[in-house]
């Protein structure tokens, strides 16, 4: 559950899976309804065009994919009973649950899964997540509980990325996707339905009581919009607020105190993103592998943890989930060493001639401008850092904060920047395709840095073909020493999570997927529900 | 008029933080202990003590070198800006009311629209689609609030053109040019160097409150707004972060405005007696 940071989702966040758990719980009731506060308003419910947190912490509620992961990070069914993986992996049938409903009444059909899959490699629909459906060569739905898959070659990640969400046909067969009233008015399966949307204020659903899993115990869910860490902590303090994502200073030092302890659980966990700077490589100043490396060097992440996150984060060197096993920890995180830096930003021609400080070369001075979203501190903050290291180097960088969304918009999407500091949220698989290869450079897809390596996109290629497992980790291992060298990115760390839950929420539980993975079992025992 | 000034205690002390601020900003180099910008890793959030008298923030900066050096950015946008509000409302007012007739409706009727704008968005809505720098903040704000000083200008000089030194002036054969720069104007500078000087402290709010919200002055450049951003995220933890800039703001805001209302009440005894 990624609430306050907003980052550009990688992949589905499988938000809500459940357990059986053993014995019901005797207080278990329904009602109530629990308040989630979020740094950003979504951006669409399109399910297949939703790339940020918050607009994919509300399609999580809303709808389900034919996978999902359950707490110990294992691939479970959801919309699909079961499946079958076929002719050494190039074919997956799966079995498609019966008697599921769309949230207007209509019944889910292979159908839906089609029509899912035709959206999402339609060349006219924007939907970053194309790479994974781009590899079938033909779908096939020879009854309406039946999907048959077949891929060109082997696909590894073909399983994992049924977690998709899927669309109602019935509703948008028509419609173009990129611009439709469902994207604020959204139809699914999931366990919760959408009831209304404020523009930047709140989002609010409610409970499925014909889910398939049963009908969740919160009655209602209500999304609010707080653009400010610390108006959030104030609405903590005033209980205004059940779900957040604590700030680590939060977490260290203000919420050590009685009221704390009396209203709320704290929970920490490794998060599944990263957080880098990107160089915008179509820049001159950029394109020079030297001059990426320098900056390298000269960058003190480890201090910057210290500072920033109070320890509550660790160093990262690769584009995957440090925890897992296609994470490289060869690759040593390059020591904090301005003389390196220097020397490697003279051997590219980047010398002080004039003595004032600042690196030359020719007549253009070394600077640029870093780009970050407003309202995270922990970034902003991240940013005074890494000027102050750069200026040391010699290179004058200057900060500019800007709105999420127009972030997005106008300065991503139109690649209008030259160095941006952001996050990815990683999915489990690492194939991370989407952002590493060279033709995923269209605006509103992943590879906005215009990163271009023909061994990368070689091995990315080679990863989700090969299903032999010591051999995949050795190409993911490969690939992330090659970034590495390369240096497309700042690769600067990985923070924990920090949720705070209200106590009056039963049966939250810390998993490796976070807290969010039943969220139809929480309930709050019938004495202490606060809303009606 | 100085006699009657000294006797005024509010404007002497208004007219002593002025300057003292006005100091603070002119050698901020030697009054602030540390460089504004330097981040010490090992101090973050100390208290107030003897080494950091306001105490330091998230990034372990002095937040009483940040507050000095952040009077430069604060008083030359103030400043800069009424000064830029200024030239444009004379420029219209006196126009408008030495020529009166069409001239004047028609630029009247563009200070009415202009005063339609509520100034804060205007000035939002343009930092969002311009950089959001110190040089265009002054700009921007300056080019919103000039209108008050074109009405009262051309109040003063619809009155003054019927003097008949204006009259003799122009008997004498000087030009409209002549006549609105050497004698207009001149005089129709008092009640402009009372809304100026109010303006001021205007400007300086406006200013925080852009930083504050972030599109103001870019960090590290430490400006008042700023500053207390930062303090906000950490009010719980540590109070000096907002408590100190925002005592400078009110300080400062407050001394302009004193000051402003004493030089009314000298320069405009009309206006003394209608209150």
């Amino acid at each position: 559950m990624n609430i306050k940071i907003p980052l550009i989702l990688l992949a589905v966040s499988f938000f809500c899976s459940t357990e059986a758990l053993p014995a019901e719980d005797p207080d278990a009731s329904y009602g109530d309804a629990i308040v989630v506060s979020s740094i950003a308003d979504a951006r669409t419910l399109v399910p297949i065009l939703s790339s940020d947190a918050s607009s994919s912490d509300i399609c999580g509620m809303v709808f389900n994919g034919l996978v999902k992961y359950d707490k110990d990070i294992n691939l479970i069914g959801d919309l699909a009973e079961s499946w079958e993986i076929l002719d050494d992996g190039t074919v997956i049938v799966f079995h498609i649950r019966r008697g599921v409903k769309w949230h207007d009444g209509a019944p889910f059909t292979s159908k839906d899964v089609e029509f899912t899959y035709r959206k999402l490699t339609d060349p006219n629909v924007r939907t970053p997540y194309s790479g994974d459906f781009d590899r079938i060569l033909k779908l096939e739905t020879p009854d309406e509980f039946t999907v048959k898959v077949t891929y060109k070659e082997p696909f590894v990640p073909g399983l994992s990325s049924w977690g998709m969400w899927i669309m109602p046909e019935h509703i948008l067969r028509d419609q173009d996707l990129n611009n439709t009233a469902f994207s604020r008015n959204p139809v699914g399966t999931g366990p919760y339905k959408f009831k209304s949307w404020r523009t930047g204020e709140k989002i609010e659903l409610v409970s499925n009581h014909d889910y398939f899993e049963g009908r969740p115990y919160i009655d209602r869910y209500i999304y609010r919009v707080i653009p400010d860490d610390a108006t959030i902590f104030l609405e903590l303090q005033t209980l205004g607020v059940d779900l957040a994502t604590l700030s680590p200073l939060q977490y260290t030092r203000q919420t050590e105190n009685n009221f704390f302890k009396k209203h709320y659980k704290k929970f920490k966990y490794p998060s599944f993103g990263f957080t880098y700077m990107a160089y915008n490589l179509s820049d001159p100043k950029f394109s020079d592998v030297r001059v990426r490396q320098a900056m390298n060097y000269a960058v003190n992440k480890q201090e910057i943890v210290d500072t920033i996150f109070f320890g509550l984060g660790r160093v990262t060197t690769g584009p995957y989930m440090m925890d897992s096993w296609a994470y490289n920890s060869d690759v040593r995180p390059a020591p904090y060493d301005l003389t390196r830096a220097k020397a490697l930003l003279a051997d590219a021609g980047w010398v002080d001639a004039d003595m004032d400080g600042w690196l030359e070369k020719g007549a253009d001075e070394f600077e640029f401008t870093l780009i970050v979203n407003q309202g995270n501190a922990e970034r902003q903050r991240t940013a005074e850092m890494i000027q102050r290291y750069l200026k040391y180097a010699g290179i004058r960088m200057k900060i500019r904060v800007l709105e999420w969304s127009a972030l997005i918009n106008e300065f991503i999407d139109k690649k209008r920047f030259e160095a941006v500091l952001m996050g990815w949220f990683l999915a489990r698989d690492p194939d991370n395709y989407d952002i590493w290869h060279s033709s995923k450079t269209r605006a509103g897809e992943f590879n906005f840095i215009g990163y271009n390596n023909p061994d990368v996109d070689r091995l990315l290629g080679e990863g989700r073909r090969t299903f032999d497992q010591p051999r995949r980790e050795k190409i993911y291992h490969r690939i992330h020493e090659i970034i590495y060298e390369d240096q497309p990115y700042m690769f600067l760390y990985s923070g924990e999570t920090l949720p705070i839950v209200s106590k009056r929420f039963k049966n939250v539980e810390a998993s490796p997927i976070g807290i969010g993975y039943n969220f139809i079992k929480w309930y709050v025992p019938k004495p202490e529900q606060r809303y009606r | 008029m100085i006699r009657e000034f000294s006797k005024n205690k509010t404007a002497i002390v208004a007219l002593a933080i002025i300057i003292a601020m006005l100091a603070f900003a002119l050698f901020a180099g030697f009054i602030a202990p540390y460089d504004p910008t330097h981040i010490d890793t090992k101090n973050i959030l100390t208290r107030p003590s003897s080494a950091h008298i306001f105490g330091t923030d998230t990034l372990g900066r002095d937040i009483f070198s940040r507050i000095v050096y952040g009077s430069r950015i604060s008083l030359s946008i103030g400043f800069i800006a009424v000064g830029i509000a200024i030239i444009i409302g004379i420029f219209f007012g006196s126009i408008a009311g030495y020529y009166g007739g069409r001239v004047d409706s028609i630029l009247m009727r563009f200070v009415d629209v202009m005063l339609c704008f509520p100034t804060f968005f205007l000035i939002l809505a343009v930092i969002a689609v311009m950089e959001p720098s110190i040089f265009n903040i002054m700009i921007v704000i300056g080019a919103t609030g000039w209108m008050s000083v074109a009405r009262l200008v051309r109040a003063e000089v619809l009155s003054l053109k019927e003097r008949d030194y204006v009259t003799c002036a122009r008997v004498m054969g000087a030009g409209d040019l002549w006549i609105i720069v050497r004698h207009l104007i001149p005089n129709a500078l008092a009640p402009v160097l009372v809304s100026a000087t109010l303006g001021i402290g205007g400007a300086i709010l406006v200013e925080s409150a852009l930083s504050f919200l972030g599109i103001g002055v870019q960090p590290p450049t430490p400006s008042w707004g700023n500053i207390l951003m930062d303090g906000k995220s950490t009010l719980g933890v540590a109070w000096w972060l907002t408590i100190f800039p925002g005592v400078f703001i009110t300080l400062t805001v407050l001394a302009y405005n004193l000051l402003g209302e004493a030089l009314r009440d000298m320069l405009e005894p009309r206006l003394k007696e209608r209150r």
